[in-house]
């Protein structure tokens, strides 16, 4: 067996400590804001406090004044370039729809004007003097309301780009049907049924920040907190109309992202205060700032109404999507997509139909955020799942065996809806569902609690609920990666890439993979991640690609380097470089005699045929295989006053070969927790002039330690034909799995269906009295 | 933040540091446990009165009185032996619920009790165990009760007129049957729906004495007293448990003005009300 | 009430207060603002492993000990810290040298992201300077002020229990 198909892994598939770890534990490893440097000053931004209006005049005379303040810069200082923030290949599918600084106010925390100071007291007293004539226009902030007739129109102006319908705020629209029969005619049972998901956050630790300085050479420089370094120097060069050439993206450490820094937010603003004053400028993003004017998770409003007959074959499949998108477009059309892409191909129905609408609100801007519209989308299918197995008398499991995709298998929606445009066509290569579920459901205990919890009769009910899950691993043909390799005297490796780790463990991951192909260990191989100047390309960490795309990236350049070794090895042991193999640090002959690889590369750089040894590759991939994985939680609710209770959850996760199994327990567990919190405490909520009242950890409650209920995390190995030794991604999918959980726990319990997260104490014990009254929820809408 | 501090004290006696705030009055502000004052501090503000040093870290009973010191931090009383075994260990339990660990190791029992805000969870335990509030101007020692420190006019005096010395309640609360319940989105919420706090004085199953307090609901922490008039001599049964809590239920959607946004919270304040008692009457 | 002596009054010289504290063991004199609050001052004089995450003493990423105690250091002026005792991050071990209680977070995988962590293995000291011992629920209590969104802490909490095992093997051999 080739090394590139090999099974019986020494580094991969091992638990390796991750290579960063040590260094942030001791606080030496260095984040965006952790160098200190000479003469830098504190950028702030002046934030809209109107959620709709005009504005007249800016007035910066007073505030230019103010001593110690360098410059500051409105709407009319800069290009007045229409772009997207979202960090996406090129040409992104997104509304060009946003300006640096804005020309109107479109919602409260919009940025409207940016100031550099020398300390942080002159810049916020400069703030106060700008003075916006500004005329408050009636505002949106009904996902509903907001494209019928006669709302107000947000994005007014001539010179964006790409919005479908702006006169009805539609940033973004998708259809597509597959018709085998009509619709509903094959279906025993029919259900219709509306759900709405709310706004969140997505709380990295580390607040969006950024520096920038011009170096030496005159070139801008930015370091900067970031998931896409290679598209924020492309976006940053074209809204600053500066060439591309001119400035250097440095990403340090980065303390969490979830999707909230796949955006180019703080680098455009940040880099023209540096070009207008010359000096390095900090930003950095207040809690309060990042909750209200970085990203969100978009809100849907979703209608699923599915049919199916009473053998557990589901027919009919129409789902459509309303994405409340806030003020811009960002990303609209991929997210909302993705509600649909990442679920409809999970139960094969014959007629499937997608309608897609993402919308215009006065509200914060929605982003990418871990799990990417397949959190909405799974919230409602799997609720929805539980109701026609309700429906059709089937057992909740075993409904879902008898429709989910197989291994092998196809689906008609992976060729029509891809991220932002036509998908391409797949087949399933692993898919460990049906192991997930079984080895989920026995390590839950799903038959013995179903049996104790028979026959409930006190104030605290328990009950039981699952939910069955797909992602993607990148987006095929689009996503690129690409990885460099080279060897030094001592046999140790500089592996540079483009793929940005955020905190996900990624450097180690790959190192890994570089690592077992080279037959060295982790300690052997130096990551440098990434830096524009010095790392071949990347889209970035995004779309659960990393492991995947630029995995397959870092082992093509290693095996590229592999091939220059056994060569040069060849050579010194006297053998054909077919018989050679790398293991333990060496290059091992068929004849059992062997050299170090320092003897190989002091042989390449000093004595013979002198030269380079060193691999160079890119990939793209032609699948996005999907990760599955099953979750089952158990509630308990207090039907006194309706506060539900976790009391364990087991969820299963095939990922393929988990290249690191702590790390990817790791990156489940963070997942599941962030989606048990989701669940049932986290909400930005807004007063009625569309401020978000809640904007601080106090507030807005993500679970503590203290908080997180017990719950377990077990990977199902699976090899995957395409991935780097049989990876696929494992980032994303946890999080699509306790919103429906536990709504299915929940209705298990007490008999309530919950439609609009979060479950809290206050609406489970409306539904309860809804109940007992006879009324008939309503649902979302 | 913009401000104009000049200098930093730290007195070694409550006496010492009450003499400064009153001679200093607007110029001065006082912190103790963890304080994040940038945005309240006023520009006449040139002295900050660390109140660290005071020797007040005491929690100690006498005959008349359970005394605790200003100064100990939340965690502190969490970890008091004295204080598990006091009314059903109810001053612990408010402490080991309240906030989190680094709160808890910072915030001071001073601070809890006289930053007038509705989701501290000590004032509620202290209304229900008929504390007294020991505090000084600098010249003389004033004793008030309870639930006059939580009175707005003499909140505002409290860390501007008056330091707090200590928390004392009387002896006799020891062996009264107590208990306690919250509800917030998770138990780490600084914030709940609401809280309560139950003390039932008990004599041959009967109710001899009892006090029943909300937290959270309303702006400050507050008797129920037609819960306590209703439950006064009654028998400890869930009857009249049950009875209380509609009482409760009845008199907390009077003093919120029946607003909605609170009707959840009057409801389950009676729940909570009626199982904390239940727990009392059995402890 | 016997009376002792506090520490008496700083005042603002020039702009600046002189303040005298001990960090990590070391005397150190600062000049500090007479507004700054000590995770400012940190940060400027080196001690970058204590973390800016909120500033409004909600998420535990400025977590240092004061007199062996946790606290937040954006919820204290920088002037407070005049006399006491500070151990920072910095303070506990080095990557040559690791604290056991560094090397349990290693180990277990607790540091994904990592902006969180120094604050965290503070954390873990002072409980494991209480309680030797402690069980997961005294753990999950211990690290409650301390917020992650990477881990789900469930190896956050391994690796506490784990560094308590190897603090109580240290004083065995």
């Amino acid at each position: 067996m080739s090394v590139s198909d090999k099974r019986d892994f020494t580094v991969v598939n091992h638990r390796v400590e991750k290579i960063d770890a040590l260094a942030l534990a001791c606080g030496t490893a260095q984040f965006t804001d952790d160098v200190d440097i000479r003469g830098l000053l504190v950028g702030r931004i002046l934030f809209s406090p109107h959620a709709h209006a005009r504005i007249r005049k800016i007035d910066t005379a007073a505030a230019k004044k103010v001593p110690g303040v360098l410059a500051v810069l409105t709407h009319e200082d800069l290009p007045r370039v229409r772009h997207t923030t979202a960090g996406q290949g090129y040409p992104e599918p997104s509304p060009y729809d946003t300006l640096v600084l804005s020309e109107k106010a479109r919602y409260v925390g919009d940025r409207i004007a940016a100031v550099a100071a020398e300390t942080a007291e002159a810049a916020e007293e400069a703030l106060s003097k700008i003075k916006v004539d500004y005329k408050v226009l009636p505002a949106v902030f009904d996902t509903m309301e907001a494209i019928q007739k006669g709302a107000p129109v947000i994005h007014d102006e001539d010179d964006s780009k790409n919005i479908p319908d702006a006169a009805r705020n539609i940033c973004a629209k998708f259809d597509f049907e597959v018709k085998e029969s009509e619709w509903f005619s094959e279906a025993d049972v029919v259900i219709d049924q509306w759900y709405k998901t709310q706004w969140a956050q997505h709380c990295a630790l580390e607040p969006h920040v950024t520096i920038t300085y011009i170096d030496g050479d005159g070139r801008l420089v930015i370091r900067t907190s970031t998931q896409v370094p290679f598209h924020c120097r492309r976006i940053t060069a074209r809204v600053l109309q500066r060439p591309l050439k001119s400035i250097r993206v440095i990403k340090p450490r980065i303390g969490g992202g979830f999707g909230s820094k796949q955006e180019v937010l703080l680098e455009p603003v940040c880099a023209a205060l540096t070009l207008a004053t010359r000096r390095p400028v900090k930003f950095e993003l207040s809690r309060k700032e990042t909750f209200v004017s970085s990203r969100t998770r978009h809100p849907f409003v979703i209608r699923l109404k599915t049919g199916a007959r009473k053998d557990g074959i589901i027919t009919d499949a129409h789902m459509e999507v309303y994405c409340d998108n806030g003020a811009y477009g960002a990303h609209s059309l991929t997210v909302m997509m993705c509600s649909g892409s990442h679920t409809l191909p999970m139960y094969q129905a014959k007629n499937s139909r997608f309608i897609g609408r993402s919308v215009y609100t006065n509200l914060p801007v929605g982003g990418a955020y871990r799990g990417f519209g397949a959190t909405q989308g799974f919230f409602a299918w799997e609720s929805q799942m539980d109701m026609m197995a309700e429906k059709i008398g089937m057992d909740p499991l075993d409904f879902r065996r008898k429709n989910y995709i197989r291994s092998g298998e196809g689906s008609p929606v992976f060729k029509a809806m891809g991220e932002g445009r036509e998908g391409i066509e797949q087949k399933i290569g692993s898919c460990g569902m049906d192991e997930c579920i079984v080895k989920g459901m026995e390590a839950f205990g799903w038959h013995e609690k179903k049996q104790r919890n028979r026959n409930q009769t006190g104030v605290k009910r328990r009950g039981l609920g699952c939910a069955c899950l797909m992602q993607g691993s990148g987006i095929p043909e689009v996503d690129m990666a690409a990885a460099s390799i080279k060897m030094n005297e001592d046999g140790s490796f500089n592996l540079h890439m483009g793929a940005t780790d955020l905190g996900t463990g990624s450097d180690t991951v790959l190192a890994q993979i570089a690592a077992e192909v080279l037959g060295v260990t982790v300690k052997d191989i130096i990551v440098l991640s990434s830096d524009t100047d010095l790392t071949p390309f990347d889209v970035g960490a995004y779309a659960s690609s990393t492991t995947f795309i630029s995995g397959n990236a870092v082992k093509k350049a290693a095996l590229h380097a592999r091939e220059q070794i056994v060569k040069v090895a060849a050579r010194i042991l006297d053998e054909e470089p077919e018989g050679v193999d790398l293991r333990d640090g060496k290059a091992v002959g068929k004849s059992g005699r062997s050299c170090a690889l320092s003897e190989v590369a002091n042989t390449a750089f000093y004595y013979h045929d002198q030269h380079q040894i060193m691999g160079v590759a890119s990939h793209t991939a032609a699948s996005s295989p999907p990760p599955f994985a099953a979750h089952f939680a158990e509630v308990e609710v207090d039907i006194e006053t309706g506060q539900v209770t976790v009391l364990g959850y087991v969820s299963t996760v095939d990922c393929g070969t988990a290249i690191n199994p702590t790390l990817a327990e790791g990156q489940n567990d963070g997942a599941v927790l962030n989606g048990l919190s989701f669940a049932l405490t986290e909400e930005m909520r807004f007063n009625s002039a569309g401020a978000m009242v809640n904007s601080s950890f106090r507030n807005y409650k993500i679970y503590s330690a203290g908080d997180a209920p017990p719950f377990k995390t077990i990977l199902i190995p699976t090899y995957e034909p395409d991935g780097p030794f049989g990876a696929k991604s494992v980032s994303e999918i946890g999080i699509n799995g306790p919103q429906p959980a536990i709504a299915n726990a929940v209705y298990d319990a007490i008999g309530v269906r919950l439609f609009s997260p979060p479950f809290t104490p206050e609406k489970v014990l409306a539904a309860l009295e809804a109940k007992k009254e006879g009324k008939v929820l309503a649902g979302a809408r | 933040m913009k401000n104009n501090i000049k200098q930093f004290c730290f007195p070694g006696s409550a006496k010492e540091a009450a003499a400064l705030m009153n001679k200093l009055k607007h110029k001065a502000v006082v912190v103790a446990g963890g304080t994040r004052l940038s945005r309240a501090l006023l520009p006449s503000v040139e002295t900050v009165i660390d109140l660290a040093d005071l020797p007040l870290k005491h929690v100690k009973a006498d005959r008349k009185w359970l005394r605790i010191g200003a100064l100990c931090s939340i965690a502190e009383l969490e970890k008091s032996p004295l204080l598990a075994q006091w009314a059903g260990g109810v001053i612990a339990r408010a402490a080991g619920q309240w906030s989190n660990a680094l709160a808890r190791s910072m915030g001071t029992v001073g601070g809890n009790v006289s930053r007038a805000h509705p989701h501290n969870n000590l004032p509620p335990v202290f209304l229900a165990l008929d504390a007294v509030v020991v505090c000084s101007d600098g010249r003389a020692e004033k004793v008030l009760p309870f639930a006059r420190i939580l009175e707005p006019a003499m909140m505002r005096q409290i860390g501007t007129r008056y330091i707090v010395v200590e928390v004392c309640i009387p002896a006799a609360t020891r062996t009264w049957s107590a208990a306690l319940a919250r509800l917030a989105i998770t138990k780490t919420s600084w914030e709940a729906y609401t809280s309560c706090v139950v003390a039932v004085d008990r004599k041959d199953g009967s109710v001899r004495g009892v006090r029943v307090v909300v937290g959270s609901v309303l702006p400050r922490a507050t008797r129920m007293g037609k819960a306590e008039a209703v439950l006064d001599g009654k028998p400890c049964s869930e009857a009249s448990a049950r009875a209380a809590e509609a009482a409760l239920q009845a008199e907390l959607q009077s003093l919120t003005g029946g607003a909605q946004a609170k009707a959840y919270a009057c409801r389950v304040s009676g729940v909570l009300a009626r199982r904390c008692l239940m727990e009392a009457f059995q402890g | 009430m016997a009376k002792t002596k506090g520490r008496g009054v700083l005042k603002t010289v020039e702009g600046r207060i002189s303040i005298r504290l001990d960090i990590n063991g070391k005397d150190q004199a600062w000049k500090v603002e007479p507004g700054e609050y000590l995770l400012d001052a940190l940060r400027r004089e080196g001690y970058k492993g204590a973390k800016r995450g909120c500033d409004n003493g909600d998420c535990g990423t400025c977590t240092i000990l004061v007199d062996g105690k946790p606290a937040l250091a954006c919820m204290m002026f920088a002037a407070q810290a005049h006399g006491r005792r500070l151990t920072t991050i910095e303070g506990l071990g080095t990557t040559d040298r690791p604290h056991p209680i560094q090397q349990a977070f290693v180990e277990t995988g607790a540091v994904q992201c990592g902006f969180c962590i120094p604050g965290m293995v503070l954390a873990t000291k002072a409980l494991l300077d209480e309680d030797p011992d402690p069980d997961e629920k005294a753990v999950r209590r211990a690290l409650d002020g301390n917020l992650c969104r990477c881990t789900g802490y469930v190896k956050q909490v391994e690796a506490a229990l784990l560094a308590a095992k190897k603090l109580q093997g240290g004083k065995a051999s």
